[in-house]
């Protein structure tokens, strides 16, 4: 085995020591109820524990690099904008 | 890549890990099975202290002797005595030199004990609980205990349970096999206390 390959395999040991430490911190937090605590050990590139009011978007290129539109978009205002898309009818009864 | 040296040391690092792990079992089978000598040869001769639940302070490898060899191991164990205590969810800690390290478990317990004190009254069956926060050190390339501190959580009748009957057969520091100090920390269930780990958040560092 050379350095390399050495190497590889202590990390991979390490990993492991890591994330059994991981799991068990967790449970004591969870028992002493220090739930900020519980929160900070998980990753920020999670996206079920983001949603909408903490991530609104992601993902997003803005203009495709190669392929170019022939305008700007019109209405791209994302939440929390507060933006509502308009109807096109006017009300039923009101007729406003 | 990393340089030879600097991979022992991590090597090092990660069996020592198993190394106090391994010490910490081997630890929890003697104590079930009334072998105390063989516990108190686990402790280095620099030991702080060993405290559990109610029992008080006894420092030193002389109070270590006393503590398991005269008071729990006073009278010989009765028929029936039964001690099952797991050892479980330890997070072991290697503090900067890998001379000292520090551990965190779970202790769950099933015992068929007396009661009215330490040796004497009839036998029980109890369902336990309580936490570990110990020390250890490194002496002749050996991990030793340097400190073992048990917080009882609780300790009741299998017919009663915990919300009915909390604690059961704690009776404080002994007459007869003195501590050197008071309890520092006995609040069992219900008391709300929580016993903090030795360790700082993995993340936040706080």
């Amino acid at each position: 085995m050379n350095l390399e390959e050495l190497e590889k395999q202590v990390t991979l040991m390490e990993d492991i020591q890591e994330i059994e430490n991981l799991q068990r911190r967790y449970a004591y937090y969870f028992d002493l109820q220090r739930w900020r605590d519980i929160v900070d050990l998980f990753s920020d590139c999670s996206p079920f524990e983001d949603g909408w009011i903490k991530t609104p978007l992601m993902g997003l290129m803005n203009y495709h690099p190669t392929v170019k539109p022939d305008a700007s978009p019109t209405a791209f205002h994302p939440y929390p904008s507060g933006y509502h898309v308009p109807y096109h009818y006017k009300h039923p009864v009101m007729e406003e | 890549m990393a340089t030879l040296e600097e991979l022992q040391a991590r090597i090092t690092r990660l069996d020592d890990i198993k190394q106090i792990e391994k010490l910490q079992r081997i630890y929890g089978y003697y104590l079930d099975y009334f072998e105390y000598q063989k516990v108190v040869d686990l402790f280095s001769d620099h030991t702080e202290s060993v405290e559990m639940a109610d029992y008080g302070v006894y420092k030193g490898k002389a109070g270590v002797k006393r503590f398991f060899l005269d008071l729990l191991g006073g009278k010989p164990p009765r028929v029936g005595e039964l001690s099952i205590g797991m050892i479980m969810q330890g997070v072991v800690d290697e503090d900067p030199g890998g001379k000292t390290a520090k551990g965190r478990w779970y202790c769950m317990m099933i015992e068929a004990k007396p009661t009215l004190s330490l040796h004497e009254g009839e036998l029980r069956q109890l369902w336990g609980n309580g936490i570990y926060e110990n020390e250890y050190v490194k002496e002749k390339g050996k991990w030793l205990f340097k400190k073992v501190f048990f917080f009882l959580n609780f300790r009741t009748p299998y017919e009663d349970g915990w919300l009915k009957v909390p604690v059961i057969g704690q009776n404080g520091p002994s007459t007869d096999v003195r501590p050197d100090e008071p309890p520092t920390n006995y609040t069992p269930y219900p008391s709300g206390v929580h016993l903090q780990p030795h360790y700082k958040h993995p993340i936040t560092g706080k």
